[in-house]
């Protein structure tokens, strides 16, 4: 057993020598990407909030049907609808 | 300037605050405990680099929450052996775990015993991967008993038995499968 502890120990071992250099190179590109992904994300979150905003000072409510445009849209009408067709 | 004894907090500290050269240091000054650990995890050395970039990508990613209170070698010796672990797990077929003496030849050695390192290389890669890396833990980086319990987070006992029954199999590759004692 001292035998294999003895051989275990020799068991280290290291990386390529540019090793260092290519982790840095990858870090490099996800600070470089960083920037642009909050850029998107901000510009993704300000137009929804811009739709949302504009859908509210039109139609006066924030509702689903507001969104999905059915807001004018009753049971009545859409019977009327049917029996018409 | 940076100087190469700052310790590694303040490595980390420098690091956060955009200084590229002392992030690369830290990846050179573990860089060994991270080889050793995916080397010795998965048996081939690209994957184990493939894996150690990982690792240091983590660290990097984390850098920012990371608790000064825990050691950066046991850290990302976590990363590492958690990362070997799944990469297994995905891999999980013997093909893929075969002891290839040409997979063997492209581990690269720290000492001139390259047989040896070879032959129980090999021996670890037989060992169930729970039992592998408790052994490398510590026999192999020499992390005490209660950071292997931590590192891998399970029980003290449960390191204890996988050590000595990872052990007992590794013996009786190294004599049998491999021939060991014979050469």
């Amino acid at each position: 057993m001292k035998k294999i502890s003895q051989l275990l120990k020799t068991q280290q071992y290291n990386f390529s020598s540019d090793f260092s250099s290519t982790v840095l190179c990858a870090t490099q590109a996800i600070k470089d990407h960083s920037p642009a992904a909050k850029w998107f994300i901000l510009g993704a979150a300000a137009s929804i909030g811009l739709c949302i905003v504009s859908t509210y000072l039109l139609e006066g409510q924030l509702s689903i049907d507001t969104f999905l445009g059915t807001e004018d849209l009753y049971n009545d009408t859409l019977i009327e609808y049917n029996d018409i067709h | 300037m940076l100087a190469i004894n700052k310790s590694d907090f303040q490595l980390i500290d420098l690091a956060i605050n955009g200084d590229d050269r002392a992030f690369q240091l830290l990846v050179e000054r573990h860089q060994r405990i991270v080889a050793t650990a995916s080397v010795n995890m998965v048996g081939d050395m690209d994957i184990a680099q493939e894996i150690g970039q990982q690792t240091f990508i983590r660290f990097y990613k984390a850098m920012g929450s990371f608790k000064k209170e825990a050691k950066l070698s046991t850290y990302l010796t976590r990363i590492a052996i958690n990362l070997s672990l799944n990469h297994l797990k995905r891999n999980q077929t013997f093909a893929n775990r075969s002891l290839d003496l040409s997979k063997a030849d492209k581990v690269q050695t720290a000492s001139d015993s390259f047989d040896n390192k070879q032959v129980v290389n090999m021996a670890l890669q037989m060992l169930d991967d729970k039992h592998r890396s408790v052994v490398i833990l510590r026999m192999i980086q020499g992390y005490s008993t209660n950071e292997t319990a931590a590192i891998l987070e399970i029980p003290k006992g449960t390191v204890l038995s996988r050590l000595k029954r990872g052990l007992d199999k590794l013996k009786k590759h190294l004599k049998e499968d491999l021939e060991y004692e014979k050469n």
